[in-house]
């Protein structure tokens, strides 16, 4: 019964799209929208084909990547230690607290200028985005993983003597894995935000560059090839980190 | 569509904050907490302060907090801080009430109507994935470079959390409470109206709060490529004439926008938490 009324959302889902895709490809075939506002299925097709056979898709891509790879990588090298170190010690946690209230509301995309003064027009300032954006989910996930520990547990642990270390390392940390998942498909999210943001202004290299530059000759189906393979980069990633987090779900606290 | 979790987790209430920055968070706080987080804040200003005075490179780069207060004062006086502050704070709150005005509705038909959701559904679970901001150029070409392109981008960037947050609250009702309404012969009408709305109001507050924050990220990047006015477009020309303290003092009005809202609006969750179902 159940598993039926899925099926039957995912046969509505399925053609929503392809309704959607007629209609797109109508609108435009009779002109009653002008091609430039939105182009049209087979235009986007086409313009895609066409950039990924000329290998500008393909550089443009891999520039992306690299960039929003360094940058995450960043992001987890530092933000889990950080994270790991103000859940266990109160003192961090108070002194890093009012830099972190201060950083968590403003758009972290505002540092912008002031990365490209300190680090000049090019990947250093749009790594150094992508790490701003992306650093506080991670640190304040896996800090609470390391702080919210599981009452029961920690008492056991106690009354059969462990030492503050073992605590760590037996309970602890095992129990911030799922929270430094989230955390980090989370920042993987708005890393992506700040990886746009960063080439969409800069505008010398990766996929929001080549949607920028399309944007700026009017060539809506280039913008549109360009910008669907960034939603499905998007969407793909998110993905992935959903699953792996599904994976390690069973190591959280029973509690949270 | 995401499960409420996934927008739950986002962890923006950080309990028990001390320092200067957040008094109003601090109250969990012990006296030793508030102390280090002080000591930490003016300790930082101490050490820009002195790193700003090394060299004229560093002067230039870093500045420091004497400059930045100089700046700002400079911007107050000749009226510009006001144009500017004026500018985003508009753009900023005609989209946020552009998110309002399409999420709690469509929010609400979303979580009533199941087959509604599922022919919406692909594309909002798209573009809640994708990083909606590549679709800035394609804006731009719609509706030009003026104010009603940045508005729309902060509608694009927050209407999402509006939305979902919405439909999941009016999905996540109590069945029981369902149950013992139709058995006292309750019309779908009455139902929505006395159960669902009700119900769903602490997820629609939730939905605002995130909200606030992704229209932010909207209205600053608006501005910075194509704004006329605005705080974006003070720190582009400052950062374009390495006027670092400018750029700070931008950076700290929009800490201190950001500050207001996010206070404002968890002040307004606290008030609605007891009518979670």
């Amino acid at each position: 019964m159940k598993s039926h009324a899925l099926n039957r959302d995912a046969l509505i889902s399925v053609a929503s799209v392809a309704v959607m895709l007629l209609a797109w490809q109508g609108a435009a075939a009779s002109r009653l929208v002008p091609a430039i506002y939105i182009s049209s299925p087979e235009g986007v097709l086409q313009a895609g084909r066409q950039l990924a056979e000329q290998g500008e898709l393909g550089r443009d891509a891999a520039l992306s990547a690299t960039t929003y790879l360094i940058g995450m990588g960043l992001v987890v090298a530092v933000g889990i230690p950080l994270g790991i170190a103000i859940g266990w010690f109160e003192d961090v946690r108070s002194a890093a607290g009012p830099f972190i209230s201060a950083l968590n509301v403003i758009p972290r995309v505002a540092l912008f200028p002031l990365m490209v003064l300190w680090l000049g027009i090019g990947m250093r300032s749009t790594v150094a985005v992508v790490f701003l954006s992306a650093l506080l989910p991670i640190v304040l996930n896996t800090s609470q993983g390391v702080s919210q520990l599981e009452p029961t547990l920690l008492r056991v642990a106690h009354s059969f003597g462990a030492s503050g270390r073992q605590v760590f390392f037996t309970i602890a940390l095992p129990s911030a894995v799922p929270f430094t998942l989230a955390g980090l498909r989370l920042a993987a999210g708005r890393g992506l935000i700040g990886l746009v943001v960063g080439e969409l202004l800069i505008g010398d290299s990766g996929l929001g560059q080549l949607v920028a530059s399309a944007g700026q000759r009017f060539a809506t189906a280039e913008l549109l090839a360009a910008a669907l393979c960034v939603t499905a980069a998007g969407m793909a990633i998110i993905q992935g980190l959903r699953s792996l987090e599904h994976r390690f779900q069973a190591w959280r606290p029973a509690h949270a | 569509m995401p499960e409420s979790s996934d927008l739950e987790l986002v962890p923006l209430q950080w309990n028990g904050l001390p320092g200067l920055l957040a008094p109003r968070l601090a109250k969990g706080g012990s006296a030793r907490a508030r102390t280090i987080g002080t000591l930490a804040v003016v300790l930082f200003f101490a050490a820009w302060q002195l790193a700003g005075s090394i060299s004229a490179g560093s002067a230039l780069f870093i500045s420091s907090p004497g400059r930045v207060v100089q700046a700002g004062l400079q911007l107050v006086r000749t009226g510009e801080l006001w144009v500017d502050f004026r500018t985003t704070v508009v753009s900023y709150l005609l989209g946020l009430a552009l998110s309002i005005g399409v999420g709690i509705p469509l929010g609400v038909l979303l979580g009533w109507y199941r087959t509604l959701e599922a022919v919406l559904e692909p594309y909002i679970a798209a573009l809640m994935a994708a990083p909606r901001i590549i679709f800035f150029p394609l804006i731009i070409i719609w509706l030009g470079t003026g104010r009603p392109s940045i508005v729309f981008v902060v509608f694009l960037m927050s209407v999402f959390d509006v939305l979902v947050n919405t439909s999941t609250g009016v999905r996540q009702l109590d069945a029981t409470l369902i149950r013992a309404a139709h058995s006292f012969g309750a019309s779908s009408r009455q139902i929505f109206t006395t159960l669902a709305l009700p119900a769903s109001v602490p997820y629609i507050v939730t939905g605002l709060r995130l909200a606030a924050g992704t229209g932010l990220i909207g209205v600053v990047v608006g501005e910075l490529w194509i704004g006329q006015a605005g705080i974006g477009v003070m720190l582009t020309t400052a950062g374009q004439r390495l006027r670092a303290a400018d750029i700070y003092f931008g950076v700290f009005v929009l800490i201190a926008i950001g500050l207001t809202v996010s206070a404002v609006l968890e002040r307004v969750e606290r008030r609605f938490q007891s009518w979670r179902s």
